[in-house]
Parts: C-alpha cells; structure tokens; sequence
C-alpha cells in the first residue's frame, strides 16, 4: 500500500484566489524517504500542510495508507495525528513548561500511555545526545538540543509518516547533519516514510527522492527518473 | 491535558496567585457581608419572634360605617342615613377559639401554637408605678413558640405556673419599681381593682420597649385579676419555616374575620429593612462575581495569546479542540475551586474573630450567621464565574488554526 497519494491538490488563497498548488498528483510508498524542494513561496510548506491534512485543499485528495485524511471524521483525524503522523516545523513550538522529557512525552498523554511511553522517549534522549537535558526546560537548551527534542517528540509515537517542514532551517551545518542523520536512522531502522521540506541541496541529494516544485507545480521527481513533461524547465 | 494546565498555572506563579487572591478576598468577602447582614437579620427576626410569635390571630377591631347595618333596620330596602354611623367596635376577645385551635392541629407546618390573654394594668411599688402590659400564657404550650426562655436571667418561665399571682418581669422594669425577685409590686386594673403578685422570674431581652413594658404569668392569673374569666385575646403560632409566616398569615386571614399577622407584616418598617438588605446582598454578589469574572477572563485571554504556538503544536500532535479548550476550562476550575475553598477558610476565619467584637446588645457581641449556605454559595459564586469567564477564552483557543498559527510564526 502507498504511505501517500496526492490526487489533483489545488491550494489556492485569497480573493481573486492565487493558487499556490496547481493540480498535484505523486504517490510516496511506504517507506521512502522524499525530499520536497523548490525556492521559496513555490507552495513547500503548503503541500505538506494540505497532504497532512493540517490545512484543507481547495481541490484533490490526499491520501494516507488509503484514507482520504480530509474526510475523515473529526475525532478518527485526531487519532490519526496522534498515532500515525509525526510533525517537525522550523520552529521547535515546544511547551516552555514542560522538561525536554515531559514534553517528548506530550502526544502519549493524548490516551495516558506516558508511562508506557517512557523508556521510549528516555532512548530517543540517549540516542539523540540529550541526557544532559533530560531535566532542563526548553529555555535552558540550545537551539539545536531542543529541535532534536522536538524531533524526538514527533517520534515517541513511532508514526507512519513524518512530515518535516525545513527542521534544519534555523540550525548550523552541525546541527542540521545530527537532525538529518535521526531521519536516515529512523527511515532506514523503522522503515517511517518521511516528507521532507528543505532548502539544503545536500539534504536533498541524499534522499531518496526528491520532488522539486515551481509555481505550485511539481517540476522534477527524481524517482521517476528527472524532469517531467519538460514543464518549468 | 490536566497535567499541563497545573504546569501552566504554576509557571506563571505572579498571575496565579493574584488572581487566586482575587478569588480568596472575593469569597471570604461575600461570607463575611453575608454572614453580618444575615446574622443581624437572623437577630432581629429571632428578637420579633421572640416576642410576637411567627404568627399571632388577634381580635379585628371593627369600623362602623353604612354598610355595617346594611339589611338589618329594613331588609332588602336601600337606606339613607341622615346621620351615617360611625365609631369602632373594640373587641377584646377572639371569634372562635375552639375553631382556630382544630384549624391549627390540622394544619401540617404548625409546630406549637399557645394561647393568650393580654391585657394593660399598671404595676406599682412604693411610689413608683407604671403600665405594663400584662401577658397571660400557657407555659408549657408557650416555651414550644418563642424562644424567650432564652432571656430568663433569674428564675425560670416554669416558676410562674407553679402558683397564683406570679409574675415573670423585666430586669430593668424590676429595678426601675424597686423591686427584687421574690418581692411583691401591686397590679393596679384599669377598673381601679389592686392585686399583689410575686416576682419569681426575671428576663431581659436588651431591647428597651420589651424589658420595660411587658411582664408575664398565668394564664389563670391574668384572667383572674383582669376579671375576664375563660377569656383568650390571641393565639400566637409557630411554624415550621418562618420564612412562610406572611404567607401563612394571608392565607388564614381569608378563613376569618380574626387579625391574622405574621411578625415581619404586623412590623413594616423590619420587614423593608431586611428587604432592603437582600437586594444590597445580592447586588453584591453580582459585583463580586463580575469582578472575579472579569479578572479570570483578562488573564486567561492573555495566557491564550501568549500559547498561540503553543496550542498549535498541540494540535499537530493530535490534540482535539475539546481537549484545548478543557486546558484552559481546566485552569478556570482549578482557581475557581482552590480560591473557593480557601475564600470559605479565610471567610470562616474572619467572621469568626468579628464576630468576637463587643457590641452592647443582645448577645453581648456582633450578631453572625454561620448559615452553611452563605459558604456553599460564596463557594459556589466562585467557582461558576471562574468557569463561565474561563470558557470564552478557552473556546477561542479551541477555535484557533493550528495551520494559521504554524504559518504566521515560522
Ligand atoms: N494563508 C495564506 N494566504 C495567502 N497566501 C498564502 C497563505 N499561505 C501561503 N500563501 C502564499 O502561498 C505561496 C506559497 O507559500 P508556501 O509557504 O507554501 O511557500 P514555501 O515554498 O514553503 O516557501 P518558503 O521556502 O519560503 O517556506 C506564497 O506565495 C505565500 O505567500
Ligand atoms: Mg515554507
């Protein structure tokens, strides 16, 4: 079964409307690890909001191990981000009251599994060079430690798919490789397909696709073997 | 969800405890006005009934005009009169005491009811003497009425059923006579008649128009000296609420041609007092909850601005917007809860150390109602203006789109 099918997503804003996606069609098997690239205001972050079912499509339907996550009743959505989808924005967004600990716990509290969650998330703090923070409270961590928590977070629930929208763009080259080098492990260990939003060209050349976008457009799908119908190009 | 609502509460230490603060004065606030306007209402109240009883059934005195002689000289003719009549008709006794007392067995909210004969003589000792209304009672369906064996300093109410010609008298009547208990004064009839009585009890009720004007005994005795043999003047009744007694009062009023009162009806200016009283209380309770309401929902709107990020990550790990909204709700509670109960702690306190200040009447110190339901509902006050001004901000960040936010923030 495919992680995700896009069918004909068309975003557009405001009125007159602008649209930001224009017709996108692609599927993601389970699995992959896909690179979303393209300069800025191409419609990046709006596809993997509309995709993720974080923002409503004007058009289309986005597919999630069949589901067609924007007809899914309110609370099956919910449970569905809960326990199948994971979320890294550029912003880590984590809760300056809750420890690093407490607050990669924070989606298991959803259905009070954080106990059962704990040895978890006390791996992913070992695993991600983050003992020393177990206890410390956002404020009080580098800006690379509490986007690898929030990583971390978006993990504990072992999801299906994790969408991440430019998780590297506020950090430095060594950071950014320690976030990247999580994804690689996760993609490969537990076979979690991941969305990735990133402006890095490196990045992008070590995944293993990569789908360009241009004018909400996609302009290039390396896995299916370079530019298509030679639009934008 | 619970777990990051105490987090946020004891994150934001300063606000927390002010607004609990808030909430704490506001409760012990209603508790300690209420408990003063209701504990003197409750004063006055017990000192009328004290003496009136809830309900008292006395003799009507009539006013002659036309219609009272209508179809009497010249039945079903019209008269006119060259001189219309006119006077009053006194009278001393009821209508029909047999039939009251079966109306009152019958009658489910009556605990006691005690009949008497009043009457106005003239107590005199030496050369003093003054009137003094003389108050014939049961003593044992009496006591089961009002509480004014309460006020018994000397001797009790008992002692005067226990012969003839005892009299039970006010302490400051007593010694403005002369007199000592156990001593005799003269009990002169408006008719010129002179009896001696006994003092065998004293009261004093530290109300001047009570303690210097009324004295007691038997009913025997009064009807005895007042020659008014087998005679009764009124009946005084006690309910079971005592909030019934107007109600009860007009309802039996239709049933006769007796004066039916109850105490706060036959006492008009009391009665608008403690009306007056309510209205300010609860005029009050209105202020205060606007306040608490008013301050919950500043801050907790404010702590919804600030979790904007907040709230929308919670969104994209699967939170409902239920769930957003009990975060905030939640936070409402719990001050509306914790500020209640030590409002009722603090109130308690207070009322209690008030309630020790030294005042000159009755009791001796500040009249204080410990009522339970002035707590309930200072408790109560509280908590349902924190959760109501809690709501409006909790459903906007309910309402917020974690995709507007995520956007706009990055
Ligand atoms: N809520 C909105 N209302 C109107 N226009 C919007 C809205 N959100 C996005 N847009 C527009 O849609 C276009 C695509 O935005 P998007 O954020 O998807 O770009 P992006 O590729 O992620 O860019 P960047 O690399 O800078 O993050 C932009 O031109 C942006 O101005
Ligand atoms: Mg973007």
């Amino acid at each position: 079964m495919n992680a995700i099918d896009c069918i004909g997503l068309m975003k557009s804003f405001g009125d007159p409307p602008t649209e930001v996606l224009r017709s996108i069609s692609f599927s993601v098997k389970e699995g992959e690890f896909v690179a979303i690239t393209g300069r800025s205001g191409s419609g990046k972050s709006t596809l993997l909001y509309v995709m993720s079912g974080l923002d409503d499509p004007t058009a289309g339907e986005a597919r999630l191990f069949g589901e067609n996550i924007h007809g899914l009743e309110k609370n099956r959505l919910h449970r569905f981000r809960n326990l199948r989808m994971g979320f890294v924005f550029q912003f880590h967004y984590l809760i300056p009251e809750l420890t690093a600990l407490d607050n990669i716990l924070m989606p298991a509290r959803k259905y009070r599994r954080e106990k059962e969650k704990r040895p978890r998330a006390l791996d992913f703090l070992s695993q991600f060079e983050l003992e020393h923070c177990t206890a410390k409270y956002p404020s009080q961590m580098s800006g690379g430690e509490q986007q690898r928590v929030a990583v971390a977070r978006a993990l504990l629930m072992e999801p299906d798919i994790l969408f991440a929208d430019e998780p590297t763009g506020n950090l430095d080259s060594v950071n950014g490789e320690k976030v990247l080098r999580i994804f690689e492990k996760i993609n490969r260990e537990h076979r979690t397909t991941i969305m990735l939003v990133t402006h890095e060209m490196d990045f992008a050349a070590r995944a293993a696709r990569e789908i360009h976008l241009m004018d909400g457009r996609i302009v290039y799908d390396r896995a299916q073997g370079g530019v298509l119908n030679g639009a934008g190009r | 969800m619970l777990y990051l609502a105490i987090r946020h509460l004891v994150n934001r230490p300063h606000q927390t405890i002010l607004t609990f603060i808030g909430l704490i004065l506001g409760a012990a606030g209603y508790i300690v006005f209420s408990g003063l306007q209701i504990g003197y209402s409750d004063y006055v109240v017990d000192r009328l009934v004290n003496v009136d009883a809830y309900v008292r059934i006395s003799p009507r005195d009539s006013i002659i005009n036309d219609d009272t002689f209508k179809d009497i000289f010249f039945p079903g003719t019209a008269v006119r009169w060259i001189r219309p009549p006119s006077g009053r008709v006194y009278n001393s006794y009821l209508s029909n005491i047999q039939g009251w007392f079966e109306r009152l067995k019958a009658e489910p909210d009556v605990v006691a009811y005690s009949p008497q004969l009043i009457r106005e003589v003239i107590f005199s000792n030496g050369k003093f003497s003054y009137p003094v209304r003389l108050v014939g009672i049961n003593t044992a369906t009496q006591r089961k009425v009002t509480n004014m064996e309460r006020d018994i300093v000397e001797g009790s109410l008992e002692d005067i059923s226990r012969g003839d010609s005892l009299v039970l008298i006010g302490r400051d009547l007593m010694k403005r006579l002369g007199a000592h208990q156990f001593g005799t004064v003269n009990v002169i009839n408006p008719d010129g008649s002179v009896y001696q009585a006994k003092i065998v009890s004293v009261y004093h009720t530290g109300i001047k128009e009570i303690d210097y004007r009324f004295a007691y005994s038997s009913l025997s005795t009064v009807q005895k000296i007042t020659r008014s043999p087998g005679e009764i003047s009124s009946i005084v009744v006690r309910l079971a609420d005592v909030n019934a007694s107007a109600a009860t009062a007009t309802r039996w009023q239709l049933l006769s041609s007796d004066k039916v009162e109850s105490w706060d009806q036959s006492k008009e200016d009391i009665r608008v007092t403690l009306k007056t009283q309510g209205i300010v209380r609860n005029a009050t309770t209105f202020t205060i909850m606007l306040i608490i309401a008013f301050g919950i929902y500043n801050i907790l709107n404010m702590v919804v601005n600030q979790k904007k990020r907040e709230i929308a990550i919670l969104r994209s790990l699967g939170f409902s917007e239920r769930e957003t909204i009990f975060l905030f709700l939640v936070q409402g509670i719990i001050l509306g809860m914790g500020g209640g109960l030590f409002g009722m702690l603090v109130g308690g306190v207070a009322c209690h150390y008030i309630e020790q200040i030294k005042i000159g009447v009755g009791s001796g110190h500040m009249p204080m109602s410990w009522d339970t339901a002035i707590y309930l509902k200072a408790f109560s006050i509280v908590l349902i203006s924190s959760i109501i001004a809690s709501f409006l901000p909790a459903r906007n960040a309910g309402r917020l789109s974690p995709i507007e936010i995520i956007r706009w923030s990055a």
